[in-house]
């Protein structure tokens, strides 16, 4: 977590079901087009995207000590990418919340390679403190979780298949993403089959679910 | 005279509008003290508008089924509003003579946050002192920084010595709740088509209501676009416009309301 704060970003083994999840190329096409031959989707939490992906120990640890203890799950995407899509531009997740402020980070996002193991990121290491930019962009083998202000882009897809990484964002209660695609998708059963302690994280799932609930009272 | 009242200039009024000196002093005023009250903010006929669908809609058992809301003390509720006629008119959520105010604290990329009402019973007694919200990050950075989001309240009826209204403590959005601040309470009583603005970092609470009226008033909150108030809406919603009305919102105001366009969360 120390050199998290300082880099942006933190890599290490993964502890989830990876090795479990599939998702399917079909959904090359759908949901929100991220430049050439890559598109974002919203993925159900369920099933193998479940609490013990999202709320594994070692994420629920991270998380917990970057954002504090009542941070949330804020989102759960797949970046479904064509073979040989190029790379991608500088970009960022979430620009700083007050631009002439140094914060503490207010979301990280966790990103989860599926099937090949070449990089999907590129990142400028301390880009999320001012001046924000700075340096250039190196690769990143493997799972991380990212500073959402730090500076990245999505590194060409050398294969010769489709592949899809997963993207889960993690906030403090207050933060809001207004992005125009849904955030978080789960079922009634799913939030309730979950256990507690993972559950915390449902904060806003559980207000969805009371507000339906009360709405139809 | 409250020590942060705006009294808006005879031009003002009469053009509906705020000079860029006005709304530089009003950020002043509101910077250093946390609130700022502002007499005749509204043109009459929209608080009469305002007033008679509020108290039709207590005369229909209070906002379309959502129930008697939230309590918020000792016989106090806080209700949802859906934003239909006459809560949509835009003079009300983005009052020409405060909208300008707003956009300066909160910059020009605001949101509406929550809409909705906050009524105390004849007899009501007086609330704890209370934040609306924690402080961002920790309390000593989070009082450090500029506003995040500001309430906007609008009373519905004339608030006296009777009725009551809401207890401020001025320079308290610089202090963590619990902590002294040395100062007396700030009573705005003002009369219908004023209102207040308080930083949302602001020790309040809502004083008794020895009248043998009730008291409402309706609450506006705005914020910065990266905001959202996740503690005093896990139950109740933050903010609804049903299709009809949202489809008479002017278009340069549909950035303001942005977050009726966006759900965080879809049950599958």
């Amino acid at each position: 977590v120390t050199r998290f704060f300082d880099l942006g970003f933190d890599t290490g083994e993964e502890d989830g079901p990876i090795s479990q999840i599939a998702i399917s190329a079909d959904l090359a096409g759908q949901g929100e087009p991220l430049g050439a031959g890559r598109w974002r989707v919203a993925v159900e939490a369920a099933g193998p995207l479940g609490s013990p992906l999202w709320a594994s120990p070692r994420a629920l640890g991270f998380v917990r000590a970057v954002l504090g203890e009542d941070c949330v799950l804020a989102g759960l995407a797949a970046v479904i990418e064509l073979d040989g899509a190029p790379a991608g531009p500088l970009e960022r997740a979430h620009a700083p919340l007050l631009a002439d402020r140094e914060l503490p980070c207010h979301a990280v996002v966790r990103v989860l390679p599926l099937g090949d193991a070449a990089p999907r990121l590129e990142v400028v290491a301390g880009s999320h403190r001012p001046p924000f930019l700075d340096g250039p962009a190196a690769p990143v083998a493997g799972a991380c979780f990212l500073d959402s202000r730090l500076w990245f882009r999505r590194a060409a897809n050398p294969t010769t298949l489709a592949r899809a990484t997963l993207e889960l964002t993690y906030a403090r209660p207050w933060f809001y993403d207004g992005r125009a695609m849904p955030s978080l998708r789960m079922s009634r059963a799913a939030y309730e089959g979950t256990p507690p302690e993972a559950r915390r994280l449902l904060l806003r799932v559980g207000s969805a679910l009371r507000q339906l609930g009360e709405a139809a009272e | 005279m409250e020590r942060a009242t705006l009294t808006l200039e005879p031009d003002e009024l009469a053009a509906g509008a705020l000079s860029s000196t006005t709304v530089t002093r009003a950020a002043g005023l509101f910077d250093h003290f946390g609130y700022l009250v502002i007499p005749r903010a509204f043109e009459t006929d929209l608080i009469c508008n305002l007033q008679n669908g509020y108290f039709e809609l207590i005369a229909r058992g209070l906002v379309s089924g959502r129930g008697r809301g939230m309590d918020v003390g000792d016989r106090r509720y806080m209700i949802p509003v859906e934003m239909r006629a006459p809560f949509d008119d835009p003079r009300l959520y983005a009052a020409p003579r405060l909208l300008p105010i707003l956009e300066r604290l909160l910059g020009a990329d605001l949101v509406l946050d929550s809409f909705g009402s906050v009524i105390a019973m004849p007899g009501a007694a007086a609330q704890a002192r209370h934040k609306d919200h924690d402080l961002l990050f920790d309390a000593e950075r989070g009082a450090r920084l500029p506003c995040h989001a500001v309430t906007l309240v609008v009373p519905l009826i004339d608030l006296d010595a009777e009725t009551g209204t809401t207890a401020i403590l001025p320079g308290s959005h610089r202090v963590a709740l619990g902590a002294t601040v040395d100062v007396e309470p700030a009573l705005p009583l003002i009369a219908r088509g004023g209102c207040y603005l308080m930083d949302y970092r602001l020790s309040h609470f809502g004083t008794a209501n020895r009248s043998t009226r009730i008291r409402p008033i309706l609450y506006i909150v705005y914020s910065r676009p990266w905001f959202r108030d996740e503690r005093n809406f896990y139950s109740l919603p933050a903010l609804a416009m049903p299709a009809e009305a949202r489809a008479r919102v002017p278009l340069r105001l549909r950035g303001l309301l942005a977050r009726l366009e966006h759900a965080e969360v879809v049950v599958a």
